[in-house]
């Protein structure tokens, strides 16, 4: 009886491990490549200063955390800041990525 | 690349290697794989512990203005002064070894099918890891949010690398401590780039080392088959693979833990071998510098371990074990405490607890609360994958309790402590100002996994052992 049970113990655990497998490999596993948005942030380091912080905005006005964090990742060591005005500042519309640089702003 | 790479995890890893040696030196006559498996994943984790804390003082110092070069020299100054103290300490190794189960002679075709299925599960589970890292090389949202950012950070411009406590990124928690984020921007430094599979690598080796200290250590206790049951419940819990490939720092913090826990339960079983408890201590004080729950981590072990051992003198040694404790953690909580009090900022969850008392004390006696928290415990299955909390429960009462005298002492510590850590975190999510259901729906996991591995080792060294069972068996075959 007992050997029975680590039999099925080794044999259901295994089980388990293929079925998160095929979790992993799945389309439902609902998991996102952030590569491609990142290199699209990554591509304006160009134009904007190298360092100090520079302002966020979307298009809307909602901020979309995610994306936000993403270009927060792809261009530190600068800081993007979402609440005051920069003379920079990253603007994003649905997918379309700009710098723009405000006159008289310090 | 891959070979500045390589080098970089070398020499890491032999930094740790020098340290395990020196602490808990080499004993010809022990050489068995379960002895060998734990020093080498011991190796890996202290030596991407001691290089962090050393990448971490080559910033903070401004010894990057001179270039990698001053880090080099300091790698290579700890390199020789570990292996000096390891060259001293090897003509003096302790004579006992550590008591392992009874070598049994195992029902055969039994041993072989567990064998043949744990390569499978080990197999399929490196697998699992590999596909779900190529397709997110940079980890999800906590790796780019939090760990990767703060290696970026440390990376790009040493001379700007405080900006990542700037008052706007209090959301990325600048708090944290630097293990993981020290550790990659170490090893970037070294390849000279920013490549992805520097972080996914260190992922890997912490998520495979974790599960071969629970495995080694469970073998070493209770014998091979047992390991390797234990290695069962360990890779068809899918989080922790998921985890670990997400790039989340709560993996290399379970690595600490159940490294610590491990080590104090052969220190139970070694009669006093005290270097097992200076690398207990150097381990929890590791957990300390992942994360900030490794510092709840840190605190109470420590007490524990005091409490335990306070009393108890070593026939052969003149100082009390909590001593030799005490030794392990210095290194790692100085560091700690110097970027605490240097660099980071306060932590959110402190600081609106302290700020709104009332508040905390409000939440905590909403029944509401406690009941959401409980029913959301209730409701995640975790341990044990496909076989579920229940299947380990009918499993525990097949088979049965069974522990040595020296292993219960070892397991009242370790099941008290879980307690005392689950309470902690019970705790916090009771009294977080922020949404209950927010931080339920993303911590909760997390602490799991965290957690998991410590009850995993803990639920194999209370059952009776497989080989134990598989050779009275064989025993009575033979009458």
């Amino acid at each position: 009886m007992r050997a029975l049970a680590i039999v099925i113990f080794a044999a259901v655990s295994c089980f388990s491990t293929v079925n998160m497998f095929i979790f992993m490999i799945g389309p439902e596993s609902n998991f996102t490549d952030i590569s491609a948005v990142e290199s699209s942030y990554s591509s304006l380091r160009s134009y904007l200063p190298e360092k100090g912080v520079i302002g966020y905005e979307q298009a809307g006005g909602e901020i979309d955390t995610r994306e936000y964090y993403i270009a927060q990742y792809a261009l530190c060591p600068l800081v993007l800041d979402v609440n005051e005005c920069h003379k920079y500042a990253i603007k994003s519309d649905r997918g379309e990525i700009s710098v723009i640089k405000y006159t008289g702003v310090k | 690349m891959t070979v500045s790479f390589v080098v970089s995890f070398m020499v890491a890893f032999a930094m740790g290697y020098l340290a395990v040696r020196a602490i808990w030196p080499e004993d010809s006559r022990n050489v068995r794989p379960g002895i060998i498996v734990l020093r080498v994943c011991l190796s890996f984790g202290l030596g991407m512990g001691l290089s962090s804390c050393l990448y971490f003082f080559w910033l903070e110092s401004g010894a990057y203005r001179f270039g990698f070069i001053p880090y080099i020299a300091a790698e290579l100054l700890v390199f020789l002064g570990l292996y000096v103290i390891g060259a001293h300490k090897a003509g003096k190794t302790q004579e006992h070894v550590i008591k392992t189960a009874g070598v049994c002679r195992s029902f055969r075709l039994v041993r072989i099918t567990v064998f043949v299925l744990f390569i499978a599960a080990l197999v399929i589970s490196a697998a699992s890891f590999l596909s779900l890292s190529s397709d997110i090389p940079h980890g999800e949202w906590d790796a780019y949010s939090i760990w990767n950012q703060h290696a970026r950070f440390m990376f790009r411009d040493p001379a700007l690398w405080k900006e990542m406590f700037h008052d706007t990124l209090k959301w990325s928690h600048p708090d944290y401590p630097l293990l993981l984020p020290a550790s990659v921007a170490r090893s970037w430094q070294y390849i000279g780039s920013e490549a992805p599979f520097a972080a996914q690598a260190i992922a890997f080796f912490f998520v495979f080392a974790l599960a071969a200290v629970a495995i080694s250590t469970v073998s070493l206790l209770k014998g091979q088959i047992q390991g390797m049951l234990c290695g069962f419940a360990f890779f068809s819990s899918a989080y922790l693979v998921q985890y670990a490939a997400m790039q989340y720092a709560d993996i290399p913090l379970a690595f600490f833990l159940t490294a610590s826990v491990s080590l104090y339960l052969l220190y139970c079983d070694s009669r006093d071998k005290v270097g097992l408890l200076v690398l207990a201590g150097l381990m929890a004080s590791l957990a300390a510098w992942t994360k900030n729950e490794g510092i709840i981590f840190f605190l109470l072990f420590s007490m524990l371990v005091f409490l335990f051992e306070r009393n108890r003198v070593p026939a052969d040694k003149s100082r009390a074990p909590f001593k030799y404790f005490l030794a392990g953690v210095l290194p790692v909580v100085i560091t700690l405490i110097f970027f605490k009090t240097t660099c980071a900022l306060n932590n959110d969850v402190v600081t609106a607890m302290v700020s709104d008392p009332a508040g905390a004390v409000s939440r905590f006696t909403d029944l509401q609360r406690h009941f959401f928290i409980l029913k959301s415990l209730a409701n995640s299955s975790y341990f044990g994958g496909n076989i579920g909390k229940y299947g380990l429960l009918i499993y525990l009462a097949v088979v049965g309790i069974s522990v040595s005298a020296t292993q219960r002492k070892g397991l009242r510590l370790v099941l008290i402590l879980y307690c005392c850590m689950a309470a902690a975190y019970y705790l916090v999510f009771i009294t977080t100002s922020s949404s209950l259901e927010w931080l339920i729906a993303c911590s909760m996991n997390r602490v799991f996994a965290q957690l998991l591995p410590i009850l995993i080792v803990t639920f194999f060294i209370a059952a009776r052992s497989a080989d134990e069972i598989l050779s009275v068996r064989m025993d009575k075959e033979n009458k």
